[in-house]
């Protein structure tokens, strides 16, 4: 999942928002699995009157409730100007993507990089991403048993 | 009379990019590599021009689509 955040969202903000998100993925049994903080971007475009915005890049376990109450989340907080959640890999075995995110990460995506603009980083190679369009609404289908992976 | 069709050309046949090369990863999160598949105005390029197959041209327009979605890239630019 991606959310943009308005410019002028501080650390605190931002950590008030890693914590409600952390408390919802506790209680729906989901687990995050990365966190990044991809700095003050310039926008391609004007997004709610906005030019810039703040990139928050999520991974995350977690079934489709609890993609639907984060997004509902999202959507609360004025903050965030805009999320996508995307379907990485559907029917996931929790077991087998034992990353998590330590404090110091938490810390770490909520300090807000002074550069502008940063160049994308490579991320490691991950498993290709199998689903139809997802804009705002990302699909989550699978039953109660499956796991799915989104970011 | 008869002969008013154009000269056939034939080019260089034109290769898909991602078969070529396993390592370029199609990826929504990278919109640099993503740019070189739009025009200056940021309409997807046909992939009858750029050469990409058809199962890769799927998947780009996709990563497209969605870098549009999150402000990576533009749907438009007006000069």
């Amino acid at each position: 999942m991606i959310t943009i955040l308005a410019p002028e969202t501080t650390s605190e903000d931002i950590k008030v928002i890693q914590r409600r998100v952390l408390e919802l993925m506790e209680r729906k049994e989901g687990r995050l699995l990365a966190l990044e903080n991809w700095g003050r971007r310039r926008l391609a475009y004007t997004v709610r009157k906005h030019r810039k915005g703040i990139y928050l890049y999520w991974r995350f376990l977690g079934h489709f409730e609890l993609v639907a109450e984060i997004e509902r989340l999202m959507r609360m907080i004025e903050k965030v100007i805009r999320y996508m959640s995307i379907l990485v890999d559907a029917n996931v075995d929790p077991n087998a993507r034992p990353e998590t995110v330590t404090d110091e990460q938490l810390n770490q995506a909520a300090t807000i990089p002074t550069f502008d603009a940063p160049e994308h980083e490579e991320r490691e190679a991950r498993p290709a991403e199998t689903d139809e369009e997802s804009g705002e609404e990302a699909e989550a289908a699978g039953d109660e048993s499956d796991d799915e992976d989104k970011e | 009379m008869m002969n008013d069709k154009k000269p056939r050309r034939f080019g260089r046949r034109k290769v898909c990019m991602f078969c070529a090369d396993a390592n370029v990863k199609i990826d929504y999160k990278n919109p640099q590599m993503l740019r070189s598949f739009v025009t200056e105005r940021g309409k997807m390029i046909p992939s009858r021009i750029t050469g990409t197959c058809a199962q890769h041209q799927r998947s780009l327009s996709l990563a497209i689509r969605r870098s549009r979605m999150v402000a990576l890239m533009p749907f438009a630019v007006n000069e």
